[in-house]
Order: structure tokens, then sequence, then C-alpha cells
């Protein structure tokens, strides 16, 4: 590449050249030596100097970007993606559960959440809807129906846990009758009437 | 009372400074960034002539420091850029330091400041405006330029071999970005300092 002068003076390309290091060393010198007695020149060349500064600026932000981690809004989206990935796996889980089993020599038999013969599944007031499992729609009514609340507190049934009502059934004497200091059960006997004597 | 000092132990190795490497190329490191060092003090108003005297000086002082292991973390050119930039500061407040403590040049100064502050708002202006542009550019466009003004600093006949493209392609890729950014610049309302 030659240094073109116009008038006396490089072109905006030779400056740019020259600041991109991009001149030969006898066109440098060549370059220098005109900027040495031209002030018009020397302020071009910071001109130069500094759009040269700015695209270094420019390629640097570019790759500080490109190495970054992502954005917080891409990384909440990616979090909801996840957790919506979560729930629709569960939500397949669930399905294929209650689904019933398909041998070709047995008749399916369609499971109604009323015949299901658990004593754990026995509250009519949850379970009393008729509906196969394996609609989607009777498996969404089926957790609306759920009291989160209730799911989440272990005490909150203990008076229907089979377990506890087989201690009451085996001692008919005895009643629950409250919790004590440390949220424990309380039991009395039946005919314990504290206002009695 | 007077004790016998005790005999002074030796001088535990500073664990925090790195042992003397001089495994870099400083040879290559000049060739590759020696112009970006005078171009960045050409760019803040140093004379070409002087510009080159503080680079050559930023650069000695880096690789002695760097010999001794007083650098731990050596960043190319930022370093040198750094390091050149606060020896032309230097070099002006050794120059002005007299005519400094003169009022009108206090108040000169003030005036300097403020000036500094709408420098740093338009340059970041400016920055944006050649980021947009460069993000609308395409891909290979983006590769050319990052390999020629990132972090590499590669030459033209460099990309042109890391690409597989002809070293012409480069320069005309480079040239019509180099176009529209200054286009976008000078728009009106905007002006190239």
């Amino acid at each position: 590449m030659k240094v073109i002068v116009l008038d006396g003076h490089p072109r905006q390309e030779e400056l740019a050249d020259y600041v991109s290091d991009a001149l030969s060393a006898a066109q440098s010198e060549r370059l220098e030596e005109h900027l040495l007695d031209c002030p018009r020149c020397a302020a071009r060349l910071q001109e130069a100097a500094s759009f040269q500064l700015l695209l270094h600026e420019a390629a640097e932000s570019l790759e500080s970007d490109r190495r970054a981690p992502p954005s917080r809004l891409r990384r909440v989206g990616r979090r909801l993606g996840a957790v919506g990935g979560l729930w629709g796996a569960a939500a397949a889980f669930a399905l294929v559960l209650m689904r019933p089993p398909t041998d070709d020599t047995e008749p399916v038999p369609v499971v109604t959440l009323a015949d299901d013969p658990s004593p754990e599944r026995s509250d009519d007031r949850r379970w009393s809807g008729e509906c196969d499992p394996t609609d989607i729609g009777c498996a969404e009514a089926l957790l609306a129906s759920v009291d989160p609340l209730e799911s989440v507190d272990p005490l909150s049934s203990w008076p229907d846990d089979p377990l506890v009502r087989s201690v009451f059934d085996s001692e008919p004497s005895l009643e629950p009758c409250g919790s004590g200091e440390d949220g424990g059960m309380l039991v009395c006997p039946v005919d314990d009437d504290p206002f009695s004597g | 009372m007077w004790v016998w000092p005790a005999e002074a132990e030796p001088e535990a190795p500073d664990a925090t400074r790195a042992e003397p490497v001089d495994e870099v190329p400083w040879d290559d490191m000049m060739r590759r960034h020696g112009r970006r060092v005078v171009v960045a003090l050409v760019a803040q108003g140093v004379p070409l002539e002087r510009a080159k005297e503080l680079a050559q000086d930023a650069w000695l002082r880096v690789i002695d420091r760097h010999r001794r292991g007083h650098i731990t973390d050596l960043q190319l050119p930022g370093l040198v850029i750094a390091q050149a930039g606060f020896l032309a500061r230097d070099d002006m407040r050794r120059r002005d330091r007299r005519s400094r403590l003169d009022e009108p040049h206090r108040q000169a100064a003030a005036n300097d400041l403020s000036l500094d502050l709408e420098d740093q708002l338009d340059a970041r202006q400016r920055l944006r405006v050649v980021r947009s542009v460069l993000d609308r550019a395409s891909p290979n466009a983006q590769r050319v330029f990052g390999l020629l003004y990132g972090e590499r600093a590669m030459s033209p006949a460099e990309v042109a071999t890391e690409l597989g493209l002809s070293v012409q392609r480069v320069r005309q890729i480079v040239c019509e970005l180099r176009k529209r950014m200054r286009a976008a610049i000078a728009e009106p309302g905007r002006k190239l300092r």
C-alpha cells in the first residue's frame, strides 16, 4: 500500500492505517515526518486515534458480552422454564401412575375414586366425585380439591389417623381431649367428666 | 536494661510475589501492541514524538517490574497503556506545576474538569452508537472485527488465515464497518471529536 498524499496531506485512510499499524516502517516514517510539521494533520491524527480506541473498546465490550453469564432476566426465564418442565414431568408421571393396565386379555377396569377400597381414601368429602382418573379433567379436579394446608400439616388430621383410630377402637373408654404443652395428643377417659366431681 | 539483639531471622519469601518470570515474548508483545500504546497517548492530545517516548518508557517500566516479580497479573496492552497514561499525566503536571498555582489557571482547570465529564459522557454515547452498528453487522463481520480490534489484536493477514478469507476481503469488511460507524457517529446531532 502506498501513502497517498492529497494536497500535501495524508488521507484519512492513511491515518487510520497508521494508527492500526498497517503501514510499513518506511511509510510510517514518511507520515511521521509530515505530522511533525503539520499541526492540522496532528489534530486529524488525534481524531483517528480516538476513533481507533473507540473501535478497541467496542470489540472488547463485544467480547465481554459474549463471555458474560446470561442476564438476570434470562436466568429467571430459564429457571421458570426448568420449573415448568418439572411440573410437566410430574403431571406426566402422575398420569402414567393412574393409567389402567393395558392387558388385551382382560377388560380394562375403570377405577373410580368412589370404588377405591383403600381406607386412606375413605374421605367422602374429597373422593366423592366419580370420574375416570386417566381423564385430564378429572385429574385437575382432584388436584384442585386438595387442601394444600392440610396436606402439609401432619397434625391436622390426627384424630382420623388410622393408627390413632385403632387405639380408640381398642380402648373405647378413651377419647382425645386436646393437646399437651408439647403439642402432643392428650387422651382422656370417656367418663372422666371434669364437671362431675 | 540493654538486651543483646537477637540475630535477625532471614526474611521469609513473600508468597504474594510471583517468581521472576521472563517467559513473556516482549518483542512480540511490543510489535503487536506498541502502536496502540502510542495511539492511546496521541488520542489524549500528547504530541506524537512525545507519545512515542512515553510509550517506550512505559514498556521498559512494565518489563522491569515484571522481571522483578512485582506484577502478578500481566494484562497487555492494558497495563502498558495505563502506565503510559500515568507517565503522560505526570509529565504534564511537571510542566505546569508552577503555572497551576495561578488563580486563572485553577479556574481553567475546573472548567477542564467539567469538560472532561462531558467528554466521558460523549465517549459512552459514541461507544453505544458504534456497538449498535457492530451488533447489526453479520456474524462474519463481527468475527473479523473482534479478531482485529479485540484482545488478540491480530493483523489483517492473521485474521485472513484464521478465517480462511483473503486479506483483501478482511480489509473490505473492516473498511465498510468503519465507514458505517463513522457515519452513525456523524449523524445530525452527533459530532466526532
